[in-house]
């Protein structure tokens, strides 16, 4: 399976009207546990309807296990999906609904309602599964999808943000169930916007914005790049000017301001380059001032701002 | 066919919910009301003999009944076939099954015939019984037969058109019911002989127990095809197949994603 070349993009692009959904994408992957980042509306939701054979690309050729994925039964047997949002019949309860999806996948009747029930437990819905969807939480509806997308053991699993949804011990949970699907070496796509959601799942990352694969790599590749493009850094700290004159003197911030939060604290944003250089010396800094750090975060949306620097640097404005 | 029996049950399932079949009922009862209340209200029995009778009766009953009925219920069922799935955003899971889109369509359309068929059937028992004419079951056959081909083809016609017009299927299935098949279909030429009525017409005339006066006048040479039952039935069977292949052939090209413009 890892040999095999399992997704082929071959300088596809995908336009809605005049609106961009990816652009001139060129890239080869083979088996294994693959992360496709980016912030919203970056183009994931695009590339994995592109994936599945949904969509027809405007430019390229797509292919999925070798094959063209549109309306190709070979292909469709052996990929998993599981769209981003919910879809599914509110008023049939859940292993209704698996049983049903598996016998479109072929499964006579009977064997199609064990391996949903089979499934439905596998994802903790062993108790929720005869309720109607309807009454399901975000995270049931989430671990159902899930079933659907694993009952009939697909080649290649094709997840838009299976996570979004579960609480802590939820994703702890599919966490582990999807370590234990990619170990058992079948071959697995996941388009998240949060980094540490996957990370926890497979080293390989693509960095997706604006229609193009930005850059790819494995997880300390993405790192470095999250501390090597300039990024905005909130300190909260018992003595603000001294941490800005520090770091400023150190040449480690391209500026540093005092400001006030929406909550009503006053913290230093840093604009820096040198994230992982700051963290490092941090330590020393409390120990040789007496410095107390409360809190250091990124701005919100760092992954945003990681991509649009990334952008910035795909441009040439960087 | 573990595929198009799945749609087949789960759509037949979802179909039986108390809006679902207190329409279907409303569907069987309107032409027994209607043939009560002419009955009741109606003086035509008073003024004609009883073949003239019998064919007034069996024009009601191909207006109601195949006509009506049929084409109510049908789109009902089959127009929003695909529509139904994009709203509800489950197109995803069901299209990205192998064969999916084809057994999804095939079995939507066996569902609205079905559907529509027996409604048309329990209407056609109940209101041949209350018009009180003889020759009853030579009527209940003929219009039940008249309305099985009747769901067959409305319901390939409508799935095609709400496959080209998913966000407007019922109103484009309203309009092409008034501009081909009542409009064209009653045109003395060659376009209506790509209508369902102009055969469903043809077969209500060869089938049903009209008075020959009436069969005679000029206008039937003019609105009905010439040839046997039997080749209009292989003309209605022909048009239904090539409207339900047309549909899923357009449901394969279309690019139908759930996703909004947000999921891109």
């Amino acid at each position: 399976m890892s040999a095999e070349v399992t997704i082929q993009f071959q300088n596809v692009t995908k336009l809605y009207g005049r609106v961009l959904g990816v652009n001139d994408i060129t890239l080869e992957l083979g088996g294994g546990a693959y992360g496709l980042l980016g912030p919203n509306g970056a183009g994931k939701s695009t590339l994995l309807n592109l994936l599945t054979g949904q969509l027809l690309p405007t430019r390229g050729t797509v292919r999925v296990l070798g094959m063209n994925p549109r309306n190709n039964p070979t292909v469709l047997r052996r990929i998993g999906f599981c769209p981003g949002f919910e879809g599914m019949y509110a008023s049939i309860n859940g292993i209704t609904w698996v049983t049903y999806l598996l016998e479109m996948q072929g499964f006579s009747h009977s064997a199609a309602r064990r391996r949903a029930a089979e499934c439905m437990e596998l994802v903790g819905m062993a108790g929720g599964m005869e309720r109607p969807i309807s009454s399901y939480s975000r995270g049931m509806r989430q671990r159902t999808k899930l079933a659907q997308a694993i009952a009939h053991e697909p080649d290649l699993l094709i997840l838009d943000e299976p996570l979004s949804g579960l609480d802590p011990i939820g994703r702890a949970q599919m966490t582990g169930l999807l370590r234990d699907w990619i170990g058992m070496g079948r071959s697995i796509i996941i388009a998240s916007h949060v980094l540490h959601e996957i990370e926890a799942l497979t080293q390989s990352f693509l960095l997706i914005s604006g229609g193009r694969v930005l850059a790819s790599g494995t997880a300390e590749e993405v790192h470095e790049l999250l501390f090597n493009v300039p990024l905005e850094i909130y300190v909260r700290c018992n003595d603000l000017r001294h941490f800005a004159a520090r770091i400023l003197s150190a040449e480690l911030a391209d500026s540093a301001k005092i400001r006030k939060t929406n909550n009503g604290d006053d913290v230093v944003v840093l604009s820096t380059r040198h994230a992982s250089q700051i963290s490092a010396m941090i330590p020393e800094w409390m120990e040789q001032d007496g410095l107390k750090i409360y809190e250091i975060r990124t701005a919100d949306d760092s992954l945003q701002s990681l991509f649009n620097s990334l952008m910035k640097i795909h441009r040439g404005e960087l | 066919m573990n595929s198009l029996r799945a749609v087949f049950v789960y759509e037949w399932k979802r179909s039986l919910t108390a809006g679902r079949i207190a329409w279907w009922f409303a569907m069987a009862a309107f032409p027994v009301l209607i043939t009560i209340l002419i009955r009741t209200l109606g003086d035509f029995e008073s003024h004609n003999d009883i073949a003239a009778q019998k064919s007034v009766w069996s024009v009601i009953f191909y207006a109601l009944i195949p006509g009506v009925c049929v084409a109510l219920s049908v789109l009902l069922t089959a127009a929003p076939a695909v529509a139904a799935e994009l709203e509800q955003r489950s197109w995803a899971y069901l299209a990205t099954r192998p064969n999916g889109i084809f057994w999804l369509l095939l079995g939507k359309f066996l569902v609205s015939v079905t559907w529509a068929a027996t409604a048309a059937w329990m209407g056609t028992i109940l209101s041949v019984g209350a018009c009180g004419m003889d020759e009853q079951v030579r009527m209940i056959l003929s219009l039940s037969a008249l309305s099985l081909l009747s769901a067959t083809a409305y319901s390939a016609v409508y799935l095609l058109v709400g496959t080209i017009f998913p966000k407007r299927a019922m109103v484009f299935c309203m309009l092409y019911t008034v501009l081909v098949e009542l409009v064209f279909g009653s045109i003395p030429a060659i376009i209506n002989r790509i209508t369902v009525q102009f055969r469903l017409r043809t077969l209500f005339v060869n089938w049903m127990p009209l008075d020959q006066r009436m069969k005679d006048e000029d206008v039937f040479q003019y609105v009905l095809a010439e040839g046997s039952s039997f080749m209009q039935c292989f003309w209605l069977i022909a048009l239904s197949v090539l409207f339900l292949v047309a549909g899923i052939v357009v449901a394969h090209r279309k690019e139908f994603t759930s996703a909004t413009e947000g999921d891109i």
